[in-house]
């Protein structure tokens, strides 16, 4: 469970201050399928941010696990993240040059696992999405769908608690889109916490709890954020 | 993460930028072997002047010389001899700088017999016109007959007679020269007169005749040339021998000097040591005994009484050594600093370039401290790769840059006659730390650039490219 207790974020100072995030409290309930919905520069990839410990809150605590991620040190955030979460961006963010199953067991090789484990279990991850006749290609032979799928892979191959998915489904058409949410809403019934970052209502329909955020506030359950 | 995989992560990341890396590389090749060429002959030039050093001192020993006299006018000397003081310190302090001095023992002259041949000395007139006149070269003041010992004369120099002995004493005996001794008829055993002329006062000059053995012809000829010279005189004779020919009521005055000389044992010494303590004895001594005004170019000077001929030789060497020292390192520092903006720009293009792939891996769990080994190793994989040809380049050259230091020392020694092989060897550590260097530099030239990616946020640095 991640808990978030009257978060706010400020971008800048004094004049230019903006604030991303106010006062937000919300938690994200283990083994749940979380939604963030609204607008663009509603604060929801800042909120997803701050959650994946990409990000640090300006104010407010932020607790995963029983562990106070606010109280952190940055050496100890970056093991928190290889360790206990997974991110899908909307741009993917492979590497070209490197084959997918390199693409695929980076957070274990950030983790210094030995390269036998680390691609075996890449291999296992990649054959269970259906990527196993893609495991020798180079990323940038592939099409946008299968490039998401392979960022799915890798968001789980070090089997993390939460995976986050920023507007996984933003650069990929609708069929693939459907299949990659698909996916997600399987990782999520296999027991793993899913939070998605999306303005797109169809792709919010996968989910089982929903986060509605306005201008960097959480708006009340059934108020709908302006799209 | 593992070694080995920032190895590789690195190597994908030069690989990004290739042409500019093979092009950064093969600049390291170029300015590595021209900043090791500059230092090999930093390095190769004192190790050779150390060597060659050692060499003189083997063969000629280093003399010193105590300056007793003082000139004014012309053909004037007035000698000013040591006190009892004054020799019991140098004494003391000879003792006190064991390295510096392997022989010492003062030698008496007279100002009368003018043994420094200031007034080109009659030494003697021989009966029979056996030796009808004997010019009083400069290296007939050396009458010690310990000194030749150190020499290594071989056996054969003596090709009739005996050779000369400590036993000797006060006997009155003498060598003569081969080419002396068959022009005049003279062979060992022949009694020979002396006649020593004396200063009695100003106008009037004294004979004093003394009877000698010839105990030995000697050969010069024997000799490499490099000590020939010294043993070219036409005779030689015990200098206490000498003395006790002299009648004790005879005009002149005697005159204390100091004859100390330095052999080391064998090769495995240091010359820098060696010459530093041959310094600070020459200091030790020269501040006890005071400067004297000497007469050079129509001025009077003051001058250090107490010298050492090995030191002063090799002063101007010394001089040069500096210099070179000095330019080849100011040299090679201004070609690497021209050199390192090359590399760190390299490095900054690529950590550029990779900005993306470095946000993604910090978003994926990397520390800062990964990040950075990711960009040293960049910067570490550059310069190895250029290092490697630049010591091929290196050794390609060396045996241009031994000539070249040959040349020099050939120019430099050109008034000694001693065959000198200059050694050039690369040490083991130079490429190594020039590669050190190189990277300590690189990495100074673009920690700006390293330290705004790796302080930089993960989410921000993804940002930026997205």
């Amino acid at each position: 469970m991640i808990e978030l207790i009257h978060v706010d974020k400020t971008y800048g100072e004094g004049s230019n201050a903006v604030e991303a995030l106010k006062d937000v409290s919300i938690t994200i309930e283990d083994g749940k399928f979380t939604a963030i919905l609204g607008k663009s520069g509603s604060g929801k990839s800042t909120l997803m941010n701050i959650i994946g410990a990409l990000d640090s809150p300006t104010r407010g605590k932020v607790i995963s696990g029983g562990l106070d991620l606010t109280a952190m040190s940055e050496k100890e955030l970056a093991a928190y993240r290889n360790r206990s979460t997974g991110f899908v961006f909307q741009s993917f963010y492979l590497e070209p040059a490197f084959t997918v199953l390199e693409n695929v067991a980076m957070p274990l090789t950030i983790a210094g696992v030995a390269r036998r484990e680390r691609e075996e279990r890449a291999r296992k991850i990649l054959i269970e999405l259906g990527l196993e006749d893609k495991i020798p290609r180079k990323a940038n032979e592939l099409s946008g769908g299968q490039k998401q799928r392979v960022s799915i892979a890798r968001a789980l191959v070090h089997d993390p608690d939460i995976v986050l998915a920023d507007e996984p489904t933003g650069n990929l058409d609708s069929a693939n889109g459907r299949e990659v949410m698909k996916l997600l809403r399987r990782i999520s019934e296999s027991g793993k916490s899913v939070v998605l970052v999306t303005h797109n209502s169809e792709d919010a329909k996968n989910a089982d709890c929903f986060i509605r955020l306005a201008d960097g506030c959480v708006l009340p359950d059934g108020e709908v954020p302006l799209s | 993460m593992k070694f080995k995989d920032t190895l590789r992560i690195a190597l994908h990341n030069l690989r990004l930028n290739l042409s500019r890396s093979v092009l950064t590389a093969v600049i390291v090749a170029l300015v590595s072997a021209l900043v090791m060429s500059l230092l090999l002959i930093g390095i190769a030039f004192p190790q050779n002047r150390d060597e060659y050093g050692k060499l003189i001192i083997r063969r000629e020993g280093a003399a010193y010389t105590l300056y007793d006299e003082i000139l004014r006018g012309h053909s004037l000397t007035t000698w000013e001899p040591l006190t009892d003081g004054e020799y019991d310190f140098l004494r003391e302090s000879a003792a006190r700088h064991g390295l510096a001095v392997t022989d010492g023992k003062m030698v008496y002259t007279a100002s009368g017999i003018s043994l420094h041949a200031v007034y080109g000395s009659r030494l003697s007139d021989l009966p029979e016109n056996k030796l009808d006149w004997l010019p009083l070269s400069t290296p007939l003041s050396r009458f010690d007959l310990k000194e030749l010992r150190y020499q290594n004369v071989p056996e054969d120099f003596v090709v009739s007679g005996r050779m000369w002995t400590e036993e000797d004493g006060t006997e009155p005996l003498v060598w003569v020269n081969r080419t002396i001794a068959e022009t005049n008829g003279i062979g060992a055993g022949d009694p020979v007169v002396f006649y020593t002329y004396l200063r009695g006062s100003r106008d009037e000059i004294a004979p004093y005749p003394a009877e000698y053995t010839v105990a030995g012809i000697y050969d010069p000829s024997v000799l490499d040339s490099a000590v020939r010279s010294f043993y070219s005189v036409d005779f030689f004779m015990g200098y206490d021998g000498f003395r006790a020919r002299i009648p004790e009521d005879a005009q002149y005055r005697w005159t204390r000097e100091v004859d100390y000389l330095c052999y080391p044992p064998t090769d495995d010494y240091s010359y820098g040591a060696l010459s530093r303590e041959i310094e600070s004895f020459l200091e030790e001594v020269n501040g006890q005994l005071g400067k004297v005004a000497a007469l050079y170019n129509e001025r009077l000077l003051s001058v250090s009484r107490f010298r050492n001929e090995h030191i002063d030789e090799f002063q101007i060497v010394n001089q040069i050594n500096l210099i070179v020292v000095g330019i080849s390192l100011m040299l090679s520092f201004i070609v690497l600093l021209l050199c390192i903006g090359s590399v760190a720009n390299t490095v900054v293009i690529s950590v550029d370039r990779n900005k993306k792939f470095l946000g993604l891996l910090k978003a994926l769990g990397l520390t800062a401290g990964g990040i950075r080994r990711i960009v040293l190793t960049e910067i570490f994989l550059l310069i190895l790769i250029g290092i490697l040809p630049g010591v091929g380049l290196l050794f390609a050259v060396s045996g241009g840059l031994r000539a070249a230091v040959e040349m020099l020392f050939s120019l430099l020694y050109s008034s000694v006659a001693v065959h000198y092989t200059v050694s050039l060897a690369v040490p083991f550590w130079l490429p190594v730390a020039t590669a050190l260097f190189f990277f300590l530099f690189a990495y100074l030239f673009s920690r700006k650039s390293m330290s705004k990616i790796v302080g930089q946020d993960a989410i921000r640095t993804l940002g930026e490219v997205s």
